[in-house]
Order: structure tokens, then sequence, then C-alpha cells
């Protein structure tokens, strides 16, 4: 509102529409914000985001479940470890808990003591997406038809967060170097959710790896989106000198 | 937890206040290249796990742990736990610089530590939670790195013959050897030279002044310079050594405080050295003309060793070269 616009000058412009306010900063929205930085490859901000979440209801499993998924995406594969076992003590046996665990240790190289609690996920009374997520991360090194087996289930029981499951998914499928079923699923996830600059950096890994021409584009998306994405950028300068991306 | 409601069927919080901590642990960033080692480690060695573990548990467990042990870090390679792998890392450090400056105080104590830390290595991986009170540990520590310790010292004597470190008792400046250097010494190569500083089986000696000449040099081994060779006729002046007749340098061929100012003349038999050693003088010794040839006359199979290096100080470091014993002493 300008400073004359309650003067009588017979003003006939019209009115825009009022304004929504800010929206509520409760635990759902950072919950949102966490995610958006997440996809858009900001882990260090989507954690603080989960964090702020958990200030404002502690008893928010995704919070807790963000965390060690941020923690895992950092590299910090012992504290998410913990900090999956501490969010265990508050929501016992929760499959999602212990497939992050599950996915802590086995990124760690501990693949016992990770198959241990992805068949713990697995026998849950209602397990997710995420337990047979875990399930093809602890079987990666083993065949490829096990890890798309395991996918496959991971994708048929996701409800709400396919986008999320398929990204996953399709890292998962891109780390065992199977290029063609990961750009299937990441594809998919740039057209639900196009604002994931996460995927489309893995979908560029995967274009580069086929020897298609679009990695240079789906790159500067992903540069466009989140400039900062830091293995976007090295992954640009090192395509820029013509070598391999991953 | 009296903050916390919780399901009474399934256990899961449902309310919680501000006691529930919710700021995750992170890592420090010097952990993370020590961290990708270790996985790497784990993951390239961690399949061989179960296998050799049951070997392991089953051929006895601790012993075999102790055994494995002795090479720092092996069982917990063997075993797949690679968090305590830093500590070989440590371990390797305190050990070079303990090997490189042996002679001074700072390599003894390197030495040491590196025995306590090795000591940790074998105890931690499965001895320590069956010690239960700090006494036991402790005990258990100084034990084990008491005998590392001696392992240490004894470990050069396998690999290299007639390997022994000597604090030298004697000066020969043309060598650069002074008084409190440190010298290594390894088995004799050749037959000895004039010169030559030799290492003496010391046990064998028969010095019949009783506590008045004491010998120098470690054990059994004693440190001096070969004077006289077989079949020559030494002779100790106040003006130094004679051979033959020929005045000797003495420069080249200091002679030992002990035996200064006196006079002897000693022929060496075909088995024979004279080897000039340095003696320590708890008394008054008597005006024996049979003093020098007693304490000096030494059997060829009692010289053991030759010596190769000056290890300390580190300023004077270098090998001790057959050339300086034929040339330059002649």
């Amino acid at each position: 509102m300008d400073r004359f616009s309650r003067l009588e000058f017979g003003d006939t412009r019209p009115k825009g529409p009022l304004d929504a306010g800010l929206q509520i900063r409760d635990a759902d929205f950072f919950v949102q914000e966490a995610r958006r930085y997440w996809l858009a490859g900001d882990f260090e901000l989507a954690l603080r985001a989960f964090s702020r979440a958990l200030e404002q209801d502690r008893t928010r499993l995704e919070g807790w479940a963000g965390q060690v998924l941020m923690l895992i995406e950092l590299g910090e594969y012992k504290e998410a470890e913990v900090w999956a076992a501490r969010a265990l003590d508050l929501f016992p046996d929760h499959p999602d808990l212990l497939a992050l665990r599950a996915i802590a240790l086995a990124r760690d190289a501990k693949l016992k003591q990770a198959l241990v609690c992805s068949d713990k996920a697995i026998a849950a009374e209602k397990t997710t997406s995420w337990a047979w997520l875990a399930r093809a991360e602890v079987f990666m090194h083993k065949s490829q038809a096990v890890v798309t087996g395991c996918i496959s289930k991971a994708i048929a029981i996701a409800a709400g967060d396919l986008p999320i499951i398929r990204l996953y998914a399709g890292m998962i499928l891109r780390r065992i170097e199977a290029y063609v079923e990961a750009s299937k699923y990441l594809q998919e996830v740039v057209t639900a959710v196009p604002a994931a600059a996460l995927a489309w950096y893995e979908l560029a890994i995967c274009q580069q790896a086929l020897g298609l021409p679009q990695a240079q584009v789906s790159l500067q998306q992903a540069l466009r989106i989140n400039p900062h994405f830091a293995p976007a950028k090295k992954a640009m300068s090192r395509l820029k000198r013509g070598g391999r991306l991953s | 937890m009296p903050d916390q409601v919780r399901c009474f069927r399934c256990g899961t919080v449902l309310i919680a206040d501000g006691g529930v901590a919710i700021i995750p642990p992170r890592m420090a960033r010097w952990k993370r290249p020590f961290r990708r080692a270790s996985r790497v480690l784990r993951s390239s060695f961690g399949q061989l796990d179960p296998k050799v573990e049951q070997a392991v548990s089953s051929a006895g467990g601790i012993f075999v742990d102790i055994a494995l042990g002795l090479i720092p870090g092996l069982p917990f390679v063997i075993t797949g736990r690679f968090g305590k792998l830093w500590l070989v890392l440590v371990w390797l450090v305190l050990a070079v610089v303990g090997v490189w400056s042996y002679g001074h105080p700072i390599g003894m104590w390197c030495i040491g530590l590196a025995a306590a830390v090795h000591a940790w290595l074998i105890i931690t991986s499965r001895i320590w939670p069956l010690l239960k009170t700090y006494v036991d540990r402790l005990a258990v520590v100084l034990v084990t790195a008491g005998a590392l310790t001696g392992m240490y010292l004894c470990l050069p004597r396998l690999f290299i013959p007639g390997f022994a470190l000597i604090r030298s008792p004697i000066e020969v400046p043309v060598l650069q050897v002074h008084e409190g250097d440190v010298l290594i010494a390894t088995r004799l190569a050749m037959p000895p030279v004039r010169g030559m500083l030799v290492t003496v089986r010391a046990s064998r000696f028969a010095v019949p002044y009783g506590h008045g000449l004491a010998r120098s040099g470690p054990g059994g081994i004693a440190l001096g310079q070969v004077i006289g060779l077989p079949g020559e006729v030494v002779e100790v002046r106040a003006d130094g050594f004679y051979i033959n007749g020929s005045q000797l340098d003495s420069k080249l061929y200091p002679v030992p405080t002990w035996l200064a100012g006196r006079q002897a003349m000693v022929r060496l038999d075909q088995d024979e050295y004279f080897v000039a050693m340095q003696y320590r003088i708890a008394g008054q010794l008597p005006n024996d003309t049979r003093l020098p040839g007693n304490a000096c006359r030494v059997k060829a199979e009692q010289i053991v060793g030759q010596v190769a290096l000056r290890w300390w100080p580190l300023a004077r470091r270098g090998r001790i070269r057959l050339e300086q014993w034929t040339g330059s002493l002649g």
C-alpha cells in the first residue's frame, strides 16, 4: 500500500489480492524447508531445518529420520548411526529409523551390523519403502538383480514420498553403475519435482556415463537451482575439461 | 523418562519436552580422511572377517591375540576393527622418532612410549574387558610395556648379526669418535686391522686387579681400538704406542687415560691382538708392567664385531668406512 492510496482523488485502480501473510513456522514448515534444501543438495541447511522442526516438536519422526539421512548424505556415518540409535530410543523398532541405521552402517562398511538392522526393518510389522531401500544398499555389493528387486519393492509400497523414494533408488542404482535404470527413475523425479538439483545432478552423472549430451544441460539445470551445489560445480568443471563425472 | 509420555503399547514417544537433545553429534573435519581410510580398509579386508575371526577364537583367543598383537594393530586389521588404527600411526611415529634419536633421552622416551602404545594396542584388542580393576589394568599395561621394550631392544640383534649399541668410552678424533658418542657395531666383516674400532667379548677377560680396574661398555661387550696385530711387539711408553720399535702417531692411536704414563712391553702370540680399551679406575692401580698386557691382550675369537656407524650425536651421524682404518691410519 503506497502513501497516497487512502486519499480520495477518485482513484479507480483495482485492488490487488490481499497479502496472505507469512506461513506459520511450525514443525511442518521446517520439515518442508528441510526437504527443499535436501532436494537442492544443501544437506547442511537441511540438517539445520530438521533440527528446527524438532525444536517445534520433538516427537516428529520426520525430523529425526531427516537428521539421520542428512548426516549420511554429509558422509558422517558414525554420527548418523549414533543418532539413529538415539532416535530409536524414542521410536522403538521403527522401520524407517532401522533402515536409516542400516544405511549408515552399510556406508561405513560395517556390513554385518547393517544386515542385522536391515533384517529388523524388513521384519517390522509395517515395513516401509526405506526398509527396502536399505536392503538394496546393504546388498549393493551383491548382484544387480537383488538390488533392483529391493528397489522395485520399495517403489511398489511407496505412498506419499514417491519422488523421494525414486530419487534415492536412482542414487543407489547410479552407485552400482546401473545407469539406464537409474536415469529412468531420476527422469521421473525431475519431471515431478523440477526444483530437485540433487536429482538433476545424479541424472547428469548417469547421462554422462551413458555418453548422452544432455548431461551438460542437466548439470546446468542443477546449478541454476542451486548455484552453490559444490559437487555439481566440480562436475561441471570436469565436464568442461572433457573428463568423466563420476 | 519424566519429561516424556510414551505409547503404552509400542513405546513410541508421544510427548517430549526440553529434556530430549535434538542437536546431532557432528564429525570433526580432521577425522574425515582417517574415517575414509578406515572404511576402505574395512571394505577391503572386511570380507575375510568371519573365517579369520573364527579361526582366531578357536585357536585360543587371548593368546593368539597377544601373538598377533606383536605386529602392532594386526588383530584389529584381521577382525575388521579399524577405529583404533590411528594408535598404530602414533606407535609408528614414536618408533621412528625413537630409533632416529636412539642414544638421546628423547629417543629413549619415544621408545618407551611406543612400547606403551603397543602394549595398549595388544591389551585393548581383547584382554581389556577381562580386567576389572584399574590396578589390574595398570599392572598388565606396565608388564606388557616392559616385555615389549625388552623385545624392541632384542629385535635388531635378530636381524643384524652382531648388532650392539655402545656408548663410546674412548676418544679417536681422527674417526670423529668422542667419548659418550653412541656407536653401532656389527659382526666383524674382515680380519681386524690396525686402528679399527672393535667390540670385544669382555666376559672372558682375566683382569687380575680386582675392583681397581673395571671394564667399560654394556653387558659383556667392550669397545676398543686395535693397536697391535698378531706376532707384533707392542710397547707402551709415555709418548704413545710403539710397534716393533716404530712409534705410532698418538693422534691416530690415542693412549687410553688409564694407560697414560705407564711403561710396558707386550709380545703378542699369533692369535692375539692388542686392543686399547678404556677401563674405569676405581682405586690406586699397582705399578705393574704386566698390567697393560693383562688388560689389553685379547684372543682373536674374543673380537666379535666392528663399529660400523656413529649414531649419536646427529651432527656426526655416518658410516665409519673401511678406508678410514686402512687409508688414514695406515
